[in-house]
């Protein structure tokens, strides 16, 4: 195998690591930046101090707090020419998986014409936009350290994304303290888009030495460090542990891309507005049990980083049963429902099977499979404890 | 009314006949794949028949929007078992039959047994619609140029020939059918792939000629208006993607640009080297030379086409030399023979043409023998001699003819390009993989108007999303080559919305595109498969050849990684 090793986003992570973003930005000569979050940072006090920490540094603040969930093309669009009027010289996005999305679409319109649909897919010749500095305040999305932003595309009625050098931060601060406040739903669900993340990655059709080793580790991390999150979200060690296992992750999906995990959530998240990280979830043991028939080795590996056993002469089939149970326990243990228990009908989820097989990222599933048997997995997922 | 000419060979007699209902809605690809898996399930044709017995039929037809005035709706194909790979056949070409066929009201016209008698015969199709066996004695032994000149002289130049060089007489399995041009007359369209020439040989059909009839067949039309709206803004997309692209500025030969840069281009027979001298075979020598000798690009090959991909090239002394001078042609005789002298590969491309052979199995043929040491490397001149001895039955020519499979294994070749006894086109499947997952899975052999992916996955020579790219692109092309030209379909791609609009407009019903992409696409490479199946093909014909999975590639270090489960699963719809 001939492969690439991606390493796109450098990061200064730690407890306390975002009270540099003044004095390292003011050094690298910025002077005017555009600082884009959500409401909800500024109500939990998460912004405030980002924004002053850049002004005490001569460092001139224009906000953009109008982020919301699944950033729609229209809001992109909206923020860019807000941008655009604006003149800054570097773009700071401060919260989740959607400030970082909205950040990167900004920059990708700021030197290309909108709309922003136009730009869907792999583009290599967009104009440079300007630098982007990611501060993540959960730790799952990964998005600080990728080349793609997922955009809902509202008169299409669906997700879909821009993959480009356009949408590579200049840095990140990784701050822990950033996250102590998540409740303990939402750091489930976001950490187990980390985890979703890696699964689909080190069985995926890029996936190399370094991504596979960037998932072994993240997958011991989140297994041992997300249920003591959960449980007590104060622990600023196991917030520790799972921001950077969640940038461990972002890595290795940039080097070895997810897949059908992926395109499930993609699908139920759009119809059910299930969040992101639970919609992923749901399925991911049928998931990595499916893949064990072209990748059991990988699964296996899957199996070990979770600390259960696989005998040497397991089957690929046997491979995937161990696969599929452990993460099903994994993923219960940290108190989340299945799609039942979601209040989702089971007729209405069948249904999304053939808009599985239609998304975007099946283009990079291990192998090609039916809507039937999607069908099959989601009927597997539904009830399951 | 639609008609359909059934030509009795052993009779010499034919009857024009009204146009199946049941195929109305068929054209192209997808007539061919369900006409023939009909003739199996009726028991007219045990699938595992000779194809060069009595039970083929060679059948040529139009695509499915024959007739109107949507832009390059009036390509040909021709079909049968194919004599080169033993399983089902569609040979597309563009040329200016298609169009008379469809003005003269015929979506189909099938060769049915073989002839009673020893007599060469051409079917001529007339002003006024009368179809009639001629004997053609005195026309046996010409090739496909002085054939053309020929039937000029009979009929005039408000004409299309359909033909057979030399080869075909001589049944050789990569013998082709060679098409007029649109105004040029000059027979460089081909069925080439397949060994359809042979069919047409062992039938003793040396020709068939239509006349542009005195009145035009008005197609009828379920909503005109419907039909026209769209086709009017799938042809301006068309005009407005011609404009940029490469093929439509200079030609096919343009691909080498990115092919020659990137270890996609095949070099010594698929040796997996890189190729110093692509650019003396690139854009900038073409061009120069046909500005400087009176040749040309820009030619459409059939009316009303807005890619205009043909060309008409020159030799030094600005005398016509060849016209269709595309990119498998140069690649395959060019830089996988290590030639850089476009000037002797356009000889080559012109001998082919006037014999009526396929010109991707010579090239690939000439490069075995010479990897065997039958002729030495880089040798042109040693090329054309071996051409010459094809045309002529003499020597290394009765094998060479047969293709590269032939070639490989008269000679004991260890490395031999070829899928399903087809030579694989001008693109090294390990550099584009998605293309090496269409060369092994598809049911027409290793094809290159099949599903070429480069491109379209993240990384030609990677992994990832290739067998996607193959499957689509796979199912895309099926659906065009039942309709129109992939050329201009790559600039339609966008609303293929329209196709099922025109489907509409044209045959009533709804205006759904699934008419089109499972009824025209999915549905017929599933039959191809099925037809195969009957023919005897299995997974193990679904292959690569070894070298691809063993040898690296010296221009980028990869080999044919493929899971074999992606292939296996490749048609799970």
């Amino acid at each position: 195998m001939i492969t690439s090793y991606e390493c796109f986003v450098p990061a200064i992570m730690g407890s306390g690591s975002s009270k540099r973003i003044g004095i390292t930005l003011r050094a690298k000569g910025f002077k005017k930046a555009y600082v884009i979050f959500d409401k909800g940072m500024m109500d939990f006090g998460i912004a405030g101090p980002i924004i002053e920490n850049l002004n005490m540094a001569n460092i001139e603040t224009v906000c953009f707090d109008k982020v919301t969930s699944d950033p729609p093309d229209e809001m992109v669009e909206a923020c860019a020419e807000e941008a655009r009027v604006a003149g800054c010289d570097v773009i700071v996005a401060i919260g989740g998986g959607s400030p970082m999305d909205t950040a990167k679409g900004v920059n990708v319109l700021i030197n290309n014409p909108p709309p922003i649909r136009q730009y869907f897919g792999v583009q290599k010749n967009l104009r440079p936009g300007l630098p982007l500095v990611f501060v993540p305040t959960t730790s799952g999305t990964g998005s600080e350290t990728t080349n793609m932003c997922v955009i809902t595309c509202v008169s299409q009625g669906k997700k879909d994304s821009v993959v480009s050098p356009v949408c590579v931060g200049s840095l990140a601060f990784l701050d822990p303290d950033l996250t102590l406040g998540l409740p303990p739903k939402t750091t489930a669900m976001t950490g187990l888009d980390a985890l979703a993340h890696v699964v689909e990655s080190i069985t995926g059709a890029q996936s190399n030495p370094l991504s596979d080793a960037l998932c072994r580790d993240a997958i011991r991390t989140i297994v041992k460090w997300l249920p003591v999150a959960v449980a007590d979200g104060k622990n600023i060690e196991a917030r520790e542990m799972m921001i950077n296992a969640s940038f461990f992750a972002g890595m290795a999906f940039t080097n070895a891309l997810v897949h059908l995990g992926h395109s499930i959530g993609h699908s139920i998240g759009a119809v059910f507005h299930v969040p992101h990280g639970l919609a992923c979830a749901f399925c991911l043991p049928e998931v990595i049990e499916y893949t064990a028939r072209t990748e059991h080795k990988k699964v296996a590996m899957i199996c070990e980083a979770m600390g259960v056993e696989v005998p040497e002469d397991a089957s690929w089939e046997e491979v995937g049963a161990i696969a599929k149970k452990t993460l099903r326990a994994f993923i219960r243990s940290v108190g989340m429902p299945n799609p039942k228990e979601y209040g989702i009908e089971l007729e209405a989820l069948l249904k999304l099977a053939p808009m599985v097989t239609a998304d975007t990222g099946f283009a990079l599933i291990p192998y090609r499979i039916t809507a039937a048997r999607v069908a099959e997995m989601f009927r597997s997922a539904y009830d399951a404890c | 009314m639609w008609s359909k000419l059934v030509v009795n060979m052993a009779e010499a007699k034919v009857k024009k006949l009204p146009y199946d209902e049941q195929y109305l809605q068929l054209g192209g690809r997808a007539l061919i794949a369900n006409y023939f898996m009909d003739l199996v399930k009726t028991g007219k044709m045990d699938p595992r028949c000779d194809p060069l017995g009595e039970q083929n039929v060679l059948m040529f037809c139009t695509g499915v929007l024959a007739g109107t005035n949507f832009t390059t709706s009036h390509r040909i194909s021709v079909g049968c078992k194919s004599p080169l790979t033993g399983g089902i056949k569609e040979a597309s070409s563009g040329g200016y039959m298609g169009k008379l066929m469809a003005d003269q009201g015929l979506r189909m016209i099938t060769f049915h047994g073989l002839p009673s008698d020893a007599v060469m015969r051409y079917l001529h199709v007339d002003k006024e619609g009368n179809a009639q066996l001629v004997e053609a004695e005195d026309l046996r032994g010409l090739g496909t140029y002085a054939v053309v000149d020929a039937m000029r002289q009979r009929y005039g130049d408000a004409i299309s020939v359909a033909c057979i060089g030399q080869a075909g007489e001589r049944l050789y399995k990569a013998a082709g059918i060679q098409i007029t041009e649109f105004g040029t007359l000059h027979p460089c369209r081909v069925a080439a792939r397949g060994g359809v020439g042979a069919l047409m040989g062992v039938k003793g059909l040396k020709a068939v000629v239509i006349e542009r009839p005195s009145v035009p067949y008005k197609v009828e039309y379920a909503d005109e208006a419907m039909f026209k709206e769209a086709a009017k803004e799938l042809n301006m997309l068309v005009a407005k993607g011609a404009k940029n692209d490469p093929f439509h500025n200079f030609g096919t030969i343009s691909s080498i640009e990115k092919t020659g840069a990137n270890g996609i281009l095949p070099v010594e027979n698929f040796s997996g080297k890189l190729f110093k001298d692509y650019k003396k075979l690139g854009v900038e020598p073409f061009m120069q030379r046909l500005a400087e000798r009176g040749g040309c690009n820009k030619q459409p090959c059939q009316p009303g086409c807005m890619l205009q991909c043909s060309n008409v090239y020159n030799d030094a002394e600005g005398k016509y030399l060849t016209s269709g001078f595309e990119y498998e042609t140069v690649a395959l005789f060019g830089p996988n023979c290590r030639i850089n002298d476009l000037d002797k590969i356009a000889l080559m491309d012109r001998m082919c043409d006037d014999m009526g052979v396929d010109t991707i199995e010579m090239g690939t043929a000439c490069a075995v023998a010479m990897e065997c040491g039958k002729i030495p490397w880089g040798d042109a001149d040693a090329v054309i001699e071996l051409l010459a001895q094809v045309r002529d039955g003499v020597d290394f020519g009765n094998i060479l003819g047969n293709g590269c499979e032939a070639v490989g294994l008269a000679l004991g070749a260890k490395r031999i390009p070829a899928v399903k006894h087809q030579a694989l086109s001008g693109y090294d499947p390990r550099n584009t993989k998605g293309t090496g997952i269409t060369y092994a899975t598809c049911p027409q052999g290793a094809d290159h108007t099949a599903a070429l992916t480069m491109g379209r996955a993240f990384d030609d020579a990677g992994r990832a999303a290739q067998a996607y790219a193959s499957n689509k692109l796979q199912v895309a092309i099926c659906f065009s080559d039942s309709m129109m030209c992939l050329f201009a379909f790559a600039h339609a791609s966008s609303r293929i919305d329209l196709l099922g609009k025109m489907m509409a407009g044209l045959y009533g019903g709804p205006a759904d595109i699934t008419r089109v992409t499972i009824g025209l696409g999915v549905k017929t490479l599933l039959t191809e498969r099925a037809f195969n199946k009957l023919c005897g093909f299995t997974a193990e014909d679904d292959k690569l050849p070894d070298f691809m999975y063993t040898e690296r590639s010296d221009a980028t270090g990869s080999v044919f990684d493929i899971n074999p489960v992606e292939l296996e699963v490749l048609f799970d719809f």
